[in-house]
């Protein structure tokens, strides 16, 4: 099967309401090689009803992108909440959206983000010194977790020495991963969707400060795709349980 | 000796830039992330530009580093977003892909 590329973290913007603005967004992506699109809230006590106030929008910006053959995700952001915080949120929004990321920022949310089912992608940030144990690989590995890192902080940077500070503990993860065959895909983090590059321009960075070969990276940016389709059987009630699947006649 | 192989990267920014400005612009900023040794490895030169498009000229060892390099920084100075459209083998196909898209009108 071929490879279908998805850019996992657009950062939501009230402006994609405008159905001509979105069009251009997703034809922006189409001809840089992508298939979907995730579109990023940022979930906390106040705004994730933002979310529920679009209901009826978020359908159209679905058949829109639909139209150009565009995969159309909605995702889910907890960031810096502490893990009981984290578990009233995940309760109320997991039946709403098809990807959950969890953005941990010190060691409890990091065990959190592990261990917790619901939580689909751990997004690991630069700046925090966050080390996975190996209890908190084996959590992963058994939940099916895919590991996030984002190229925006690497673009923020006001010196070369705090670039090489990011490029490094990026790097310290890479090899983590790769070591301990652990799934993890390279999202731009973008709030303009002009910031976005092609996926092959990610493997190559990819390559660069992780080693890999090119199949390796271009497969790494692809595999996103499963964990959606498992999520939208799970939201469709067509797997009640993990394994367990409900085949039509 | 092996002659060594080069490849054409097209290139699409979101303003009009002129070769000697974009060259100066990439070369700063890949002395400022792979060093000049790097720079070395690239053999890099603007060769083309019409419009907001332009030719990059590389060596196949480079390519990966353009890319990564333009991933990497996103925005370049003054607002400047460089996009990769194509990558060829060849001047001649790169030109005609330039001039055919030039003729749809992107420059």
């Amino acid at each position: 099967m071929s490879r279908r590329f998805i850019e996992t973290y657009i950062a939501w913007n009230d402006s994609y309401l405008n159905s001509s603005i979105f069009l251009k967004i997703v034809n922006h992506l189409k001809d840089l090689g992508y298939h979907g699109l995730s579109i990023v809230f940022p979930v906390n006590n106040i705004s994730s009803a933002r979310f529920e106030t679009l209901g009826d929008k978020l359908i159209e910006l679905k058949r829109i992108a639909n139209t150009q053959k565009i995969d159309l995700v909605f995702r889910a952001e907890i960031r810096d909440l502490r893990p009981y915080l984290a578990k009233k949120i995940l309760r109320k929004i997991r039946k709403k959206f098809e990807l959950i990321s969890m953005a941990p920022t010190n060691r409890e949310q990091t065990v959190f983000a592990c261990r917790d089912g619901r939580v689909d992608i751990i997004t690991l940030l630069p700046d925090e010194k966050i080390t996975l144990y190996k209890g908190d690989i084996s959590n992963i590995k058994r939940e099916g977790k895919i590991v996030e890192l984002l190229i925006t902080p690497l673009r923020r940077v006001s010196s070369p020495r705090e670039l090489a500070n990011k490029l490094y503990s990026y790097r310290r993860i890479l090899y983590l991963l790769k070591e301990k065959k652990i799934s993890f895909i390279i999202s731009t983090g973008a709030y303009e969707p002009e910031e976005v590059p092609d996926p092959y321009s990610k493997a190559a960075l990819l390559e660069i400060l992780g080693g890999f070969n090119t199949e390796e990276a271009l497969n790494a940016l692809s595999r996103v795709y499963d964990l959606i389709n498992e999520n939208r059987k799970k939201l469709s009630s067509k797997m009640p349980v993990k394994g367990v699947e409900v085949l039509e006649e | 000796m092996r002659k060594e192989r080069h490849r054409y990267v097209i290139l699409l920014a979101n303003q009009e830039i002129s070769k000697k400005a974009l060259e100066e612009t990439l070369l700063n900023e890949v002395i400022y992330l792979y060093g000049v040794i790097g720079l070395s490895f690239m053999c890099l030169r603007v060769v083309y530009t019409k419009g907001r498009l332009a030719i990059l000229k590389t060596s196949v060892k480079g390519l990966k580093m353009v890319r990564a390099l333009i991933c990497l920084r996103g925005t370049f100075k003054e607002n400047l977003f460089l996009r990769i459209i194509r990558v060829t083998g060849t001047l001649k196909k790169a030109k005609s892909l330039v001039n055919s898209l030039a003729s749809k009108g992107l420059t």
